[in-house]
This record gives C-alpha cells, structure tokens and sequence, in this order.
C-alpha cells in the first residue's frame, strides 16, 4: 500500500521515536557496529552521515590490523630492514627464503614508504654502494641510516663497517670507526641513545653472543659498554627498544633456548636489569621486533622454534604490565618483519608468513593511539591519565569503548582527529564509572539522544600518544 | 531486612512485582534500590513502556533460570553467531520492537540484553552494501554525490580482506 510506506516514513524522520536505527544513542550504535568487521565499517562509513562519524571511531579501527592499499609494491622480503626518517619509512636489504631458515637472494636495494601518499619508491644511491645486507640492523641519528652487521655470504660476518646512507642525499658511504671494535655479527640488536648506537647480541655464524658494544657516531668511536649486573644470555632475533634510558630486550634465542623474560638496561647507570617479574608476555619466542609508541613497548608475533604468533602484545612502561591486543589479524602468523611507528600507527612491513611459507608482501597497519592530535591536545594528555590496560585492550564490547570521535577526514587518511576536545577533557572522569548511558541523571532518551551523547562521550585513549 | 520482591512502574504506569534477584540483573535498578533502600514504593521507569518491560522482565526471568555456563569475558566479542537460540527467537521482533529493547536494554544497563540485540542487528548489517543498509533501516542517504565520493576515496587507504 502506497499511503502505508509513505506514512512510515513520514513517522521515521518526523520522529516517532525508537523506531530507527540512526536514532538510537551515539554509544549504542557505535555498540553495535563494533561487531562488525573493516569490510562492514567502510560501508557503514558510505550510508549516511550520522554512519559516517560513528563507523570513524577510533574504537572501531584498533580492532584490526589493517592492509593498506600502497601505490606500488616491492619484491617481498624478510630479514630486512626499516626506519623513519621525516614523512617516509626506509627499507632496506632484506632476503627471500627459501623456507623459513634458509636464505637466499639477499638483497641492497633501499625502498622508501611516504606514509602520507602511501606510495613505494625505489631510491637510487648516491656514491658507493650499499652492500647486500640482511638480518643486519638499521638505525637513524640525525640525518644518517647506519647499518651495522649482517649477512650476505658467510664472510660478511666478518664486516664490521659501519654503513651510512644520508636520508636527505642519499649518499652512502663506509665508515671504519676506530677504537675496541665487535665482533662481527647478524640478527643482532641495534638502537640509538643519545651519540651512542648499542648493538648487542646476536650470531656471527657459529655461536650467538651476548657482547655489548656501543659506537659514538659522532667521533665513530667503538667501545665496550661497561655494563653490570645480569645480562641476558647469549641470543640472537631478538628485539631491541630504548625509552626513556632504558634499552629493553624482549625475546631472543641462544644455546639455552629462549629468554623466559625481558632485560632491561639502565643506560644512565650501566646496569642489567632482569626483568623476572614480566614472563607473562610474548617472551620466549624470537624473530619478533619491538617499537615504543606512547608509555609502551609494542611487539607483535615471533617464532617459538615450532610455530609462528600473530599476537599484537603492549608493555606499559609505567605500571609495567603485559597485556594482549586483541587485534584481528588476517595472517595467523608473522616474523622477521620490520615494525616502525608513524604518527600513530605501527606499521608491519614483510616478514615471513607461515600460511603460504613465503614472505607476506603487504604493508599492515595497526592504529596504537587516537589520530591526529593538535598540540594542545598532546599537552593535555599528560593531564589525562586513564586505566589504559581496562580501556583500550578492545573495550568497545566490554561497554567500556573509547570514544576519540574521529568525524572529519585528513590527507591520506580517513581517519582524522578528536572533534571535541573541551568534551573530551571534561568527560574522562564520567567514563571510567558510566559505560553507556546508565545513571538518572541521563536518562532522557529523547529523539536527539545522538547529538547529546556525543557530546558526553567524545574521549579516545589518550595514554598512549606518542610525544614525537 | 532485604525483600525479596521488587516493584517496577512501567511509563504507562503498570505496575510489576519481580523477584529481587532478576530485577537486580539491571544494574541501574540494583544501583536504584541501593540509594533508595528498603521501599514498598514502586521504582519507576519513565523510559521503559509495559510492552517492553514485559519482554525484559521475561528475558531477564529466562536467564535467571537458565544462567549461562559460558563465563563473559570469555567469549569472543566479534563473533555473530554465538546467540544462544532463546535469544536469537527473543531478538525476532520488528524493528521498532528491537531498537525500544535495546534502548531499554542500555538505558537499564542490561549487559547480556544489549549484547544480543545489538549483535541482532550487526547480523542484519554484515555483508550488505550501504544501499542494502539504507534500505533494511529506512536510511535516507544524507550525503551529496560529491562527499560520497569523497568517502569512497578515504575509504581506498586500506584494503578489504582477501585482496
């Protein structure tokens, strides 16, 4: 019956109350759509306005680890690697496995990723060459990608060069340092701290090591560190970070099998911390990679020596705790990838993907903290300390998800900033106690619940931005 | 002295008298008969209509003696099609019926309620085109040729599964 269908809808947006869906309350739409999957997000995004703004929750995105769509692509690889530098991550080296422990076609060829236009590009090197490298470690001071050990034929263990490709000139060139050198070494670790590059560990084709070595890039001078107290054993593929000066070393594999537990070393007081307290995490497992974002150490998959994980992991620096993200991820597997961080996000490039035993050529991202903050928003934060572990490990079902409202879009990105910041602030001590709208205060579900709750909820989770 | 009945004031004013156990799987009733304490007054709920109210009560009285084995925090949030199958009958009602149970559901802070709701209508979503959605919930599509191409632009910086 004509009349019938146009009566109904007259009642629909004239506002008879309950009866559509995009006039139910802010939260409870964004409840529901958190049971959708990235798919059903985008075309939630695509159905009409209101849609659009819940369907750009933060809340939603950091339940997945997401495959981005890149201009380009480059020959698949593991074992290499990857730093940022300004708006780009630089890749480089890296080989194809013949299966996940043999190597082969080990590679020199250095990519760029601009996270901006999501586009490859192969750079061409200025001077000589950069050498073929892979489980080598890559890391930025000032300008500079120094590369440091390494393999690429059974005497390459035996370079102790350190390589230096200048990221504005692209000019590389050899440098020989001087003073105690290391031995030559792969699937080492390698980080920066203040002048100082620490390398540490790995493999030099016979034996893993557990010798700590550090160079001044400055005055590229080599020396032993004067470490004490209880270093890890001797391992190699395990991960390195440095925040706040401490290194933290999570995972690894030697003569004794996998550590139980993450190292931290103090830099300030040359001192080895075992860190026995924190076996609860993705710990005895190696070939996995770790990056700090925000007050937290974030490491995903590894290889326990049977099977590969594909587990997104968080260390909170400050209450100094695991906990497992539960990120949905379509490769049930990763390892020997490269993980950097742009702006908000992880990034996971490459890397050796036991469901097909080959390297996954794709670029995976994971949100790890609300997007675009403005600078006031990033002073803020430090005012806004809330129980991130309870709040971000996948809250939206659980009533406890984050609401960074995420409306309008930004270049490259459909995913942009907080809205509404002065709500935001005011709002963060509602939400740790009230999940949806519960108490009597708030109880008046009229037809413009939508525009009202938004205002009481737009917070993200705002303890792990990054003060880069 | 706790009674063990409650009484509960529908916004059409019909009054009910629940076992307090069932009544108090609404958090916002329990925190309601906290503040108040012992009362013979009944606690009204201008939100909720009898019709609804009744489908609540009567879920909520399912659930009482039917608790669920599976402890929550252990299920899989993303997963659509574990609704138990007496909720999956209880969720099949029109639409208006389902969108006033779950703003019920919310506004008296019935977790397990919301959750199976709330799941019954991301099940109506999954898979659909937007023009599918819009047609399923009576959306009328707000935006201009030009923002949704602009969407569908945005929408391009991340692939879909299997591509």
């Amino acid at each position: 019956m004509n009349s019938g269908s146009s009566s109904k809808e007259m009642d629909f947006y004239n506002g008879s109350p309950y009866d559509g869906l995009y006039k139910l309350p802010y939260e409870v739409i964004l409840h529901i759509f958190s049971f959708m999957d990235l798919t059903d997000i985008k075309n939630l995004k695509l159905v009409c306005k209101t849609f659009s703004n819940v369907a750009s929750e933060y809340c939603l995105w950091k339940m997945f680890m997401i495959k981005l769509h890149t201009s380009g692509k480059i020959a698949p690889r593991v074992c290499h690697s990857a730093v940022v530098y300004k708006n780009k991550m630089y890749v480089y080296g890296g080989h194809l496995p013949d299966s996940h422990t043999f190597i082969k076609d080990v590679k020199k060829d250095v990519h760029s990723f601009d996270f901006e236009n999501r586009k490859w590009n192969k750079e061409l090197c200025v001077g000589s060459d950069m050498p073929e490298k892979t489980e080598h470690s890559a890391v930025v001071y000032k300008n500079g990608m120094y590369v440091f050990g390494g393999y690429s034929g059974n005497a390459s263990y035996l370079d102790i060069n350190l390589y230096k490709l200048d990221l504005d000139t692209l000019e590389s060139s050899v440098l020989q340092g001087t003073g105690s050198k290391p031995q030559g070494r792969s699937a080492h670790s390698a980080n920066v701290w203040r002048e100082y590059m620490y390398i540490f560990g790995g493999w030099n084709g016979t034996e893993s090591n557990n010798t700590f070595y550090r160079i001044n890039l400055e005055t590229l001078e080599w020396s032993q560190v004067p470490a004490k107290g209880t270093p890890p054993p001797c391992i190699r593929s395990h991960s390195a970070v440095i925040y706040d000066d401490f290194m933290y070393i999570i995972g690894g594999y030697g003569p004794n099998g996998h550590t139980e537990f993450p190292y931290s070393y103090d830099l300030l007081n040359n001192e080895w911390i075992p860190m026995i307290d924190n076996r609860d995490g993705p710990c005895s497992r190696s070939r996995l990679r770790t990056v700090v974002y925000g007050n937290s150490l974030w490491c995903l998959g590894g290889w326990n020596r049977s099977s590969y994980y594909n587990d997104l992991w968080k260390f909170n620096l400050e209450t100094r705790r695991w906990s497992k993200i539960q990120s949905s991820f379509e490769l049930t597997g990763i390892g020997q990838y490269s993980l950097v961080t742009y702006k908000n996000q992880i990034y996971v490039y490459g890397g050796y993907n036991p469901g097909t035993s080959s390297p996954q050529p794709n670029l995976y991202t994971y949100m790890a903290g609300p997007p675009s903050l403005e600078e006031d928003d990033i002073m803020n934060l430090d005012k806004i300390y809330l129980e991130d572990e309870e709040m971000s490990a996948f809250g939206s079902s659980s009533g406890s998800c984050s609401m960074a409202s995420i409306a309008s879009s930004n270049s490259g990105s459909s995913i942009s900033g907080l809205k509404n910041k002065n709500n935001r602030i005011d709002s963060q001590n509602e939400l740790k106690t009230k999940k949806f709208k519960t108490n009597n205060s708030n109880n008046n579900n009229n037809n413009n619940g939508l525009n009202s709750t938004t205002n009481n909820s737009t917070i993200g989770i705002l303890t792990n931005y990054s003060h880069q | 002295m706790s009674m063990s009945t409650v009484k509960l004031e529908s916004s059409d004013e019909k009054i009910y008298e629940v076992e307090r156990d069932i009544a108090c799987m609404s958090v916002t009733i329990k925190n309601m008969l906290e503040d108040i304490g012992d009362s013979d007054a009944p606690i009204p709920l201008p939100n909720v209509t009898s019709t609804i109210l009744e489908k609540v009560l009567e879920y909520c009285k399912h659930h009482h003696e039917h608790p669920s084995p599976q402890p929550e925090d252990k299920k899989d949030e993303k997963r659509l099609d574990d609704i138990p199958p007496y909720d999956r009958d209880f969720c099949k009602v029109d639409q208006p019926t389902l969108f006033e149970l779950i703003l019920a559901a919310n506004y008296l802070d019935i977790k397990a309620l919301l959750d199976v709701t709330c799941k019954t209508v991301a099940n109506m979503i999954r898979g659909k085109t937007p023009e599918e959605i819009r047609k399923i919930f009576n959306i009328k599509n707000d935006f201009t040729p030009d923002e949704e191409e602009q969407i569908r632009k945005e929408n391009e910086w991340c692939e879909d599964k299997g591509n």
